[in-house]
């Protein structure tokens, strides 16, 4: 019986053994474990306790590691459901191809998120715009006003803020708070692009906005971060292309071409490629229809241009990023004219040609070693090359006047006319390369300061070529008697022969260091900074050294008010500073001249300026800024010729300049139906070269008025502009920009007359003269410039291609009143040209068409 | 017949372009799905459709990531969607794999792959195939997706928390919906659009078609720059929908992700309709 037991009982062990090993087998067949892990989705906890619901029904409940096991089959698909309280229901798939381990992340519950998760635009005011030191433009803002015209260009945003003065339709380059245009200072991502970035001479910039997110205008009393420049400084932000994300952007319209990738760069980085071909031949052949003054362009004016951006994080804390451009344009013109003056024929010859060219590359790395620690790094290589022929040429016979003939018939032995064999021609060749570094380093201090300081180093070669051949005509100091019996001014012509050939270098160093405060939760903010710049110049047999200028900086920010009924908040802003920059003309210097030591110095302007702003009801702002600027040390440049006198440019650094205006602005931020700003500046600016030579013949407009003060060529009392888009439905755009501004300053002419001129040769000829004296009251006309677009949207569900589809003009109210200026004449013959009188503008409206396709 | 001459001019003029302007929105959906790489993602093997031109797809697909075969599932009168299943066992018996969906709206568009449970029966012959599912199937979670509004564009995480909060307000939505009843069934998103609206967002529309009980002398709170009636809010739509509605996010919902709410709105009677069989005939490509 024990025996029988004993058997019985090893025969059910090796039965239980036998089951088991035949469930295991069973079990390998038919399912397998897979360990779930459940987190909060936000945190990234561990969620202990968080109860797994299983396909089959089981239920298991998490531990401390917030895993949980399951068994699933190996075939099918299963869902499992995971609970945890104060939390939503989470469920998984669990398939074939699905990994021994899954992870569930449970978001908290009970309320629907809103607003929080609906994707939102950039801020519409964008460019990190701050009161008393930048006014910025960007997303749909600069989408909308870049976007419109023959040219898309970013400067044409930038020209409807406030503080920046009208040039014209064509002109890109404008005066900032009554500073000097070519003062404008122009970096994208950190890297200064030396030469101004600008296409067919300023007229419009290289920057796309295929490739620009935003564009912030620094005009105020900005960080002590950025120098050189003393009006304002254009800071670009290039489009990052996101990582892992695609698009594609075509353009086609009436004039131009535009070609838009962003693919991703590896698994961390963006890559985004702009190319722009414009085609204006159909445009120009349309315009010489109507226009006489087009029908001399025999080269279309051209731009070919391709940027390219990239980035890519290597870690959480390093990223790098590259920007590259490279751009060309030109334009050629020919006017060849035979015209009858009497019985003689004269002919007239003038070609024009001009080809510019200019890149850089630079590339930028973001580091934070330490938690409030940023180390940013900018280095890069730019270049530019312009070049540009002219040539004149008057050929033929003119017969004098009888009123001439009454008075000079006596010097003149019997001749009744004269013969022309007058030349003038202009050749320049402008080159430049330039190297730059810079190094930043923020650091949070805490209790909510930050420290900051850097260095940067500019160096750049300038190579300039110009050869100036042209008649230099000047007033005689003293009088000839008429046959008339009266004494009677004239004139002493001579060949104007001006040749620079210059290769200068140029090394920039600056150095700053600041303390930023921001109180915490707002209410008080302060940026107190030191900078220091000095420049080092030297050319073929000498070295100019400017003394360090030091500029230092201060700007006091106050919120006063915070979500009181209407007004969401209400700030006050004061600041104070000094600037310096490097004048233009000074890379031009060929030899030292009569600078004395000590005399080489940075074009500097001391700011202040005090405003306001306030926001309200959540959708609109005002704000206002008045400021001073005085500037000295400020170059100018004398020239020096007359009758047997050699040419010579005599270069001063002791120009001055009072500025002082305001600016207002009401904006309705970016909205469903409608939206846009309106801006008035006022600006009053004069400017003094003390050393200054008056003389009827100057190159410059500033040396006219000897060393009095004056407005300077570009300045504008009043500047309005009005930008309102309206979106009446979705699908369907008016974007309208009006600007008002007041004339540039204008001579005051005198009468055309005849006038007698005594050529180095000893003959003597008729020319007309009209007497032109620096007015400060005399005033172009104002300029009323109107642009509409109209821009359909559309697209298909299907598809992630959007399609735009638009139709603008451009200088529209040309149609009804463009700005005068003075008539032109003929010089030989007094005759007054009446197609000449048209100032500032294109004399007609420029419409164009085009589509956009977005991926 | 000079004026004759001009309407074919211009009729003429008008096909041109809007054969150009298809073209190039050809040519540059091309080249943005070459690289993103979603031009290469699968290869397709074998194409099926209903032989009614408003039907049922069917395309046999190889995953050129991992080799996975699969058959996607298309209705041509919900656009955007693709029922992905699994090839047929030997009985014909398939498993519902995951959903690909994709709605557009003019500002961008959202793009999402949700896992689903279901499955059905496919057979397939050699120009012929029959596709048949049981039942309803049942959404389970997005499980990734992508996102563009203008210039943002979110991939990742980021797209997946926005996804996932957007797809709880549409179910929330679609649910009140079927359960406030009375609704005609649709079959195209224009007539659900123009069924819904004026309940859903009657401020959009003038004051004479806005519902009977709409009060002008309510409570209004402004967002999107519309002013909402929280009165109305509170008087019709669920508690978990009131926060949703009055801060403008249902009506960037009903914008940008209207068809979706379709889709979600339709989901059982999709399904119903697959349930029948469906018979189809390969398209030679």
């Amino acid at each position: 019986m024990i025996f029988h037991l004993v058997v019985l009982h090893r025969d059910m062990r090796r039965i239980h053994f036998i089951a088991a090993v035949f469930f295991l087998r069973l079990f390998s067949l038919y399912g397998r474990e897979v360990v779930i892990r459940v987190e909060d989705g936000e945190l990234g906890l561990p969620l202990e306790g968080a109860i797994v619901h299983s396909w089959d029904g089981g239920v298991f409940e998490c531990d401390e590691e917030g895993v949980s096991r399951i068994e699933v089959p190996d075939t099918g698909r299963v869902v499992v459901r995971v609970s945890y309280p104060g939390y939503e229901t989470g469920r998984l798939v669990i398939g074939a191809l699905s990994g021994d381990e899954m992870r569930v992340l449970l978001r908290l519950g009970g309320v629907l998120e809103s607003r929080e998760l609906v994707v939102e635009a950039a801020a519409p005011e964008g460019g990190e715009a701050r009161p008393g030191r930048s006014v910025g433009v960007s997303g749909e803002s600069l989408e909308r006003t870049a976007r419109v015209g023959i040219v898309e260009d970013v400067m044409s945003s930038v020209k409807l803020l406030p503080g920046v003065g009208y040039g014209s339709s064509f002109d890109a380059m404008p005066s900032i708070r009554g500073g000097a245009p070519r003062d404008i200072m122009a970096v994208l991502d950190g890297f200064y692009i030396e030469y101004p970035p600008y296409h067919w001479m300023g007229a419009v910039s290289i920057f796309d906005p295929n490739m620009v997110s935003a564009v912030r205008l620094s005009h105020g009393v900005f960080s002590a971060r950025y120098g050189h420049t003393i009006s304002g400084l254009l800071e670009v932000s290039s489009k990052q292309p996101p990582p892992g994300e695609t698009a594609v952007d075509v353009g086609v319209s009436t004039s131009a071409a535009t070609l838009n990738i962003e693919a991703p760069l590896g698994k961390s980085g963006g890559l985004l490629l702009m190319g722009k071909v414009t085609y204006w031949d159909p445009v120009i052949w349309a315009a010489k229809q109507v226009s006489e003054d087009v029908r001399m362009v025999t080269r279309a004016p051209y731009i070919r241009s391709g940027a390219v951006s990239a980035n890519y994080r290597f870690t959480r804390d390093l990223k790098w990023s590259l920007n590259g451009f490279f751009g060309t344009d030109g334009v050629g013109a020919k006017i060849t004219e035979d015209y009858a003056e009497g019985a003689a024929v004269n002919s007239m010859d003038i070609s024009l040609d001009y080809t510019n060219y200019i890149g850089f590359l630079s590339m930028g790395l973001v580091w934070n070693p330490a938690s409030g620690t940023v180390v940013k790094t900018v280095g890069g290589v730019g270049f530019a090359d312009e070049g540009a022929e002219f040539s004149q040429s008057d050929t033929g016979s003119v017969r004098y006047s009888q009123d001439f003939l009454n008075t000079w018939g006596s010097r003149l032995a019997g001749a009744t006319s004269y013969e022309i064999r007058q030349d003038e021609s202009m050749s320049e060749r402008i080159s430049l390369l330039n190297y730059q570094g810079r190094v930043d380093l923020d650091r949070e201090l805490g209790g909510g300061f930050l420290a900051a300081v850097g260095s940067q180093v500019l160096y750049t070669v300038f190579g300039a070529k110009e050869i100036l051949h042209m008649l230099g005509e000047d007033e005689a100091p003293s009088q000839l008697l008429g046959d008339d019996g009266l004494w009677h001014d004239y004139y002493m012509g001579y060949p104007f022969d001006y040749t620079l050939d210059v290769r200068n270098r140029s090394l920039r160093s600056s150095g700053y260091g600041l303390l930023e405060y921001a109180q915490e939760g707002g209410g008080f903010g302060a940026e107190l900074g030191l900078r220091v710049d000095h420049l080092r110049l030297s050319g073929r047999d000498y070295t100019l050294s400017s003394r360090p200028t030091l500029s230092p900086r201060l700007n006091l920010d106050f919120e006063l008010v915070r979500n009181a009924g209407a007004l969401d908040s209400l700030g006050l802003t004061a600041g104070t500073g000094l600037f310096s920059s490097m004048d233009d003309n000074v890379v031009f210097i060929p030899d030292r001249g009569g600078i004395e030591d000590g005399e080489f110095r940075l074009n500097r302007s001391w700011t202040s300026l005090a405003g306001t702003k306030a926001e309200f009801l959540g959708a609109f702002s005002l704000s206002f800024e008045a400021y001073y600027k005085y500037i000295f040390d400020r170059a100018y440049q004398n020239i020096i010729t007359g009758p047997g006198t050699p040419e010579e440019i005599d270069f001063r650094f002791n120009g001055e300049g009072r500025v002082w205006g305001f600016d207002v602005m009401l904006q309705k931020l970016s909205s469903r139906y409608w939206d846009g700003w309106l801006s008035y500046s006022f600006t009053h600016a004069r400017y003094r070269d003390p050393q200054g030579i008056a003389r009827d013949f100057a190159i410059s407009d500033n040396a006219a008025v000897g060393g009095g003060w004056y407005y300077p060529a570009f300045h504008r009392f009043h500047n309005l502009n009005l930008v309102v888009n309206i979106k009446p439905v979705s699908s369907f755009t008016i974007t309208t920009r009006v600007g008002f501004a007041s004339g540039v300053p204008r001579k005051e002419v005198g009468a055309i007359s005849s006038r007698l001129v005594e050529l180095a040769d000893g003959s003597l000829i008729e020319k007309y003269k009209r007497r032109e004296v620096y007015s400060d009251t005399a005033r172009g006309g104002f300029s009323l410039p109107l642009d509409l677009k109209f821009s359909f949207f559309s697209y298909d569900p299907k598809s992630k291609v959007k399609l735009e589809v638009y139709f603008a003009v451009e200088n529209l109210l040309s149609l009804v009143y463009t700005p005068k200026g003075d008539r032109d004449f003929n010089e030989y013959s007094g005759k007054e040209e009446p197609d000449s009188e048209n100032a500032y503008e294109i004399p007609f409206p420029l419409p164009s068409f085009g589509f956009k396709w977005s991926y | 017949m000079f004026v004759m001459k001009m309407c074919v001019r211009k009729m003429a003029l008008i096909v041109l372009v809007c054969i150009f302007c298809t073209a190039c929105a050809s040519l540059v959906e091309n080249a943005g799905r070459a690289l993103d790489g979603s031009a290469f993602a699968e290869k397709s093997l074998a194409l099926y459709h209903t032989e009614s031109k408003k039907g049922v797809g069917a395309e046999f697909l190889r995953r050129n990531s991992d080799g996975l075969e699969f058959i996607g599932v298309s209705l041509d009168n919900m656009p955007g969607l693709r029922i992905n299943i699994s090839l047929p066992a030997e009985d014909g018996r398939f498993n519902l794999l995951w959903l690909d969906f994709f709605t557009s709206h003019l500002d961008g568009w959202n793009e999402f792959s949700m896992d689903a449970v279901g499955g059905g029966f496919f057979r397939r012959e050699r120009d012929t195939a029959v596709v048949r599912f049981e039942g309803s199937a049942e959404a389970v979670a997005i499980t990734g997706g992508k996102i563009r509004r203008r210039e943002t564009r979110l991939s990742g995480e980021d797209a997946l928390t926005a996804l996932r909060a957007r797809e709880e307000r549409i179910r929330a939505l679609a649910q009140w919906m079927k359960e406030r009843g009375g609704a005609p069934e649709f079959s195209v998103w224009e007539d659900f659009e123009a069924y819904w609206k004026p309940f859903v967002l009657p401020e959009l529309l003038p004051a004479r078609e806005r519902p009977a009980n709409w009060n002008t002398a309510s409570q209004m709170r402004r967002a999107e720059d519309i002013y909402w009636n929280m009165d109305y809010t509170r008087a019709v739509f669920p508690e978990n929908l009131w926060e949703v509605r009055d801060s403008g996010t249902l009506l960037r919902d009903w914008e940008e992700a209207g068809r979706w709410l379709y889709f979600v709105y339709q989901w059982e009677s999709l399904f119903g309709f697959l349930a029948g069989e469906t018979h189809l005939v390969r398209i030679e490509r």
